[in-house]
């Protein structure tokens, strides 16, 4: 071994499509759909009944112009709506809603898929952009405790 | 030419810890640095035994070449 490193990711400038293609593969995971934003915005989002949350998505930084402020990204199913966004400092946020549970149980929940989706946009960061420096997966796999582990080798020039 | 092969574990909070092998002195700390760069901010960064080890170089005679 030559050495080891520890790497905290952060949603990136520009990353923007990338983020799309985690959070759609994290939701699809749990069972949720994505919906267009603006028709559901003004049909049964904001009911009484539903609790809403609210959270930054750790480790964002300004994604730039990438995505509008008022553009979205929702996905949902019969009882949750989780909705992508970029606040008025240019980061994103999650915020989640639903019928039947509790603000902390939603907030669970955000925080839980917030780190679900870092951890598929780490993984497909790293797999774009290790194969254009020509090291390519040779094995992949979920373990026990959800870690995601990749191996990737490649040939010196 | 021998394989640099990279073995990374993401944890489900999207951590990322990364065992690079196969690339000798510094030039396996400059493909970690490259893979912080793209994903984050680096945590933290741990040579191994290998990581101290000379980069292999041959020595070409030019001299002798030019009498054959």
């Amino acid at each position: 071994m030559s050495g080891v490193i520890v790497i905290a990711p952060i949603v990136a400038t520009a990353a923007w499509p990338v983020l799309c293609s985690a959070a759609a593969a994290v939701m699809g995971a749990v069972g949720l759909t994505a919906v267009n934003a603006q028709a559901n915005i003004t049909t049964d989002v904001a009911t009484e009944t539903n609790t809403r949350v609210e959270l930054d998505l750790a480790n964002s930084e300004e994604v730039g112009t990438t995505i509008r402020r008022d553009e979205e990204l929702v996905f949902a199913n019969d009882s949750l709506k989780v909705i992508f966004s970029r606040d008025t400092r240019g980061k994103l946020k999650i915020c989640v809603e639903g019928s039947g549970y509790s603000k902390a149980e939603l907030e669970q929940f955000g925080r839980d898929i917030a780190g679900r989706v870092v951890q598929q946009y780490a993984y497909q960061r790293i797999v774009q952009e290790m194969q254009a420096r020509h090291l390519s997966v040779v094995d992949q796999s979920v373990d026990a405790d959800d870690n995601i582990h990749i191996k990737l080798r490649g040939w010196e020039d | 030419m021998p394989a640099r092969e990279i073995d990374i574990q993401i944890a489900p909070d999207g951590t990322v810890r990364a065992t690079v092998s196969g690339i000798k002195g510094p030039a396996c700390q400059e493909l970690a640095k490259e893979l912080a760069q793209i994903i984050g901010q680096e945590l933290s960064f741990a040579p191994t035994a290998e990581f101290y080890e000379c980069e292999e170089h041959r020595d070409v005679d030019i001299e002798d070449q030019s009498r054959t």
